[in-house]
């Protein structure tokens, strides 16, 4: 669910309780106040009574045969009505008493339930008499019902608009929120210039923004100098490289160096084509970190990368005795940029001969398995202890018993940003006790 | 040939200047974007040497009012290695050739050349070394009447020497030509594949056609 819709719901919900408990006590006040004016009207009913009673009684002196129902008002004649002499003798009962007694109940007024209705009763005492009356509460009690259907029949339409408030007002305190969502989502490596727009209001939200912006400076910062550094370090190291090499070349040339001379020069060589390999790598994986790693995408055959890599493996694999078994398709078509697929299946191919032991074992083998070209690369190595493994691909990470095979620990991590820059992967998928297997993944080329 | 080599390291453009004229051509050198500009639209100059990153006005900067001002001057830009942009920008703009830095002189020259010939010579599609033809096309390679089966790696190594019979390749340059990459294991890789080649061409025969050169490489030619 949205925030802005659970906004909305959580605002009908709370208003829906206390609405509801509002209604609740407005309907009990009501009730009670209503009772109190109807005990009233009782006790008005009862004082007439009293004064007819007192118009009745004045001449005659037997009362019991002389106070009937034509004491009692017309207005009065739906009152249940009870009257009682100096000994408690019953003087007068109503006829739609029908019998039953009112002179049980407790003085002042109490409710009671007489022939199945709800009736309020009042103990009036004037001088010796004493007069019970009762009248049924149905006005009170259909006032009540009437309130609470008109509050229940309330309740969904006001639930209804404050839901449909809510969602405005969350709308609205969102629609900052909406806006700086939408333009940090455009905000990528190539895009990092861009900032949050500042909502007018100095709230919670600008806060946000300026703190969001403040970070998106820091990465901008970082990244260029990543960037720049790339860029700046290609020249900047190429260039002595370059005139190392030249100036070598023509010492290399000269007639006036002696040949032991040429065969240090020869290795100095060696060293600045070292050198400008290892640079080239860093510049790359600096190109990866900075998300800038240029790829000339397009359908290829790896399998001649393949037959050249393991050719250049072969021969140094045969000195040592080991056997390269291959087992890849005539055609091994990817989506790809073939120079950089070939950096990966060199090193691969490369650390399978040496980090194998003589008389080993390397296995290549290729499977489509779409959407990919999974190639797997296994040997006959030292197994790989667990906790080592998580860090090989590490840059500059080196195993312990490497010391002796030469190697910078870059190629791996190199190899692994160029699979992802791909959109594949290379992972090591097992590391057993005679056998170290990867596994390289590639997207297939399209249809 | 008048070259006009526009590199902003002075060492280096030292040394290009020196190999150049040893080459039989005219040089003239400038550091910057904004004079390589003016002396290249003021002097008239049969090629232009061009480093990319050149202060004030940069090399693709250069070649693009170059081009505008429809001049015919042959261009060769330098780039740094590995910038795959820079080389597809560069010919695109109207440049003939590029050479990623670091390159070795020999490279260079023949590069010079190659641009230098008015009307290029189209690449020849059989080489020959004495009794040695090399299909660049098909790749077969036959020596007399033997038929010789090439892998990649040795093909593009035999076509290399084959294409400049008599020159003395270093160790340090064939691996750079033909594997790009460097290996841990290069000059080892060299030996290797020259011994293959000497195997399947030279070895049943009394004249042997690839040579080594003591302390300088190798080289492939008749036998002197």
């Amino acid at each position: 669910m949205t925030l802005r819709n659970r906004i909305a719901l959580y605002a009908t919900i709370s208003s829906i309780v206390a609405l509801a408990a509002w209604a609740a006590t407005t309907w009990v006040l009501l009730r009670y106040v209503e009772t109190r004016f109807f005990d009233r009207r009782v006790r008005t009913d009862a004082d007439e009574l009293f004064r007819d009673l007192e118009n009745f009684t004045r001449e005659p002196r037997e009362r019991r045969t002389q106070i009937t129902e034509r004491f009692v008002p017309l207005a009065l004649r739906d009152r249940y009505i009870e009257l009682l002499g100096a000994a408690r003798e019953p003087l007068y009962r109503s006829p739609n008493l029908g019998g039953q007694a009112l002179s049980d109940a407790p003085a002042g007024f109490s409710s009671r339930v007489l022939h199945g209705r709800n009736v309020r009763v009042g103990v009036f005492e004037h001088g010796e008499l004493i007069l019970y009356v009762g009248a049924e509460l149905s006005d009170v009690e259909r006032l009540g019902r009437d309130l609470a259907i008109a509050f229940l029949a309330a309740l969904p339409v006001v639930a209804g608009l404050i839901a449909f408030g809510g969602r405005i007002v969350g709308l609205r305190a969102l629609q900052p929120m909406v806006e700086i969502t939408r333009v940090a989502e455009q905000i990528t490596a190539e895009r990092l210039d861009r900032r949050l727009p500042l909502p007018a209001a100095r709230d919670e939200l600008h806060r946000l923004a300026v703190a969001l912006n403040r970070t998106f400076e820091r990465l901008e910062r970082s990244f260029g100098q990543a960037v720049r550094f790339s860029a700046d370090a290609s020249h900047q190291l190429k260039t002595p490289l370059t005139l190392l090499r030249v100036g070598l070349d023509a010492l290399l040339r000269s007639p006036r160096c002696d040949s032991a001379e040429k065969d240090t020069v020869n290795e100095l060589l060696d060293q600045v084509r070292r050198l400008t390999s290892l640079t080239e790598d860093l510049l790359l994986l600096a190109r990866a970190d900075a998300g800038r790693l240029e790829l000339r995408r397009a359908r290829c055959d790896l399998r001649p990368t393949f037959d050249d890599c393991l050719d250049d493996a072969r021969t140094h694999a045969e000195s040592r005795g080991i056997v390269l078994e291959v087992d890849l398709p005539p055609k091994v078509e990817v989506e790809a940029d073939g120079g950089r697929v070939g950096i990966i299946l060199q090193n691969l191919l490369e650390n399978s001969v040496k980090y194998n032991r003589d008389g080993g074992r390397v296995r290549v083998c290729a499977n489509v398995s779409p959407p990919w070209l999974e190639a797997t690369v296994g040997n006959t190595g030292e197994s790989i202890p667990r906790e080592r493994q998580a860090h090989i691909f590490e840059r500059f990470f080196r195993g312990q018993s490497d010391e002796r095979i030469p190697g910078t620990g870059l190629g791996l991590s190199l190899a692994q940003e160029l699979a992802r820059a791909h959109g594949g992967d290379l992972e090591l998928t097992e590391s057993a006790a005679d056998w170290t297997e990867f596994r390289l993944r590639l997207p297939l080329a399209g249809r | 040939m008048r070259v006009l080599i526009v590199e902003d390291e002075p060492q280096l453009a030292r040394h290009l200047a020196t190999a150049l004229e040893g080459a039989g051509h005219q040089t003239q050198v400038v550091h910057d974007g904004d004079d390589a500009l003016s002396v290249a639209l003021g002097g008239d100059f049969d090629l232009l040497l061009l480093d990319v990153n050149l202060p004030r006005r940069d090399g693709f900067d250069v070649l693009e009012e170059i081009r505008a001002a429809h001049r015919a001057v042959r261009v060769i830009m330098l780039t740094a290695m590995g910038e795959v942009n820079d080389r597809v920008r560069g010919l695109q703009l109207g440049a003939d050739d590029y050479l990623a830095k670091p390159f070795a002189m020999a490279e260079l020259l023949a590069r010079v050349e190659a641009v230098g010939r008015r009307f290029p010579v189209e690449p020849l599609k059989v080489l020959h070394v004495a009794d040695l033809s090399l299909d660049v096309e098909t790749r077969e390679a036959q020596r007399g009447s033997r038929h010789i089966e090439l892998s990649a790696r040795e093909f593009a190594l035999l076509k290399l020497l084959m294409r400049e019979p008599g020159r003395v390749f270093s160790r340090t340059e064939l691996c750079e030509r033909v594997w790009e990459r460097e290996h841990e294991y290069d000059t080892k890789l060299v030996e290797v594949f020259i011994g293959r080649l000497r195997r399947k061409i030279d070895e049943p025969l009394a004249t042997p056609l690839i040579h080594t050169v003591r302390h300088a490489g190798y080289t492939i030619g008749p036998p002197p």
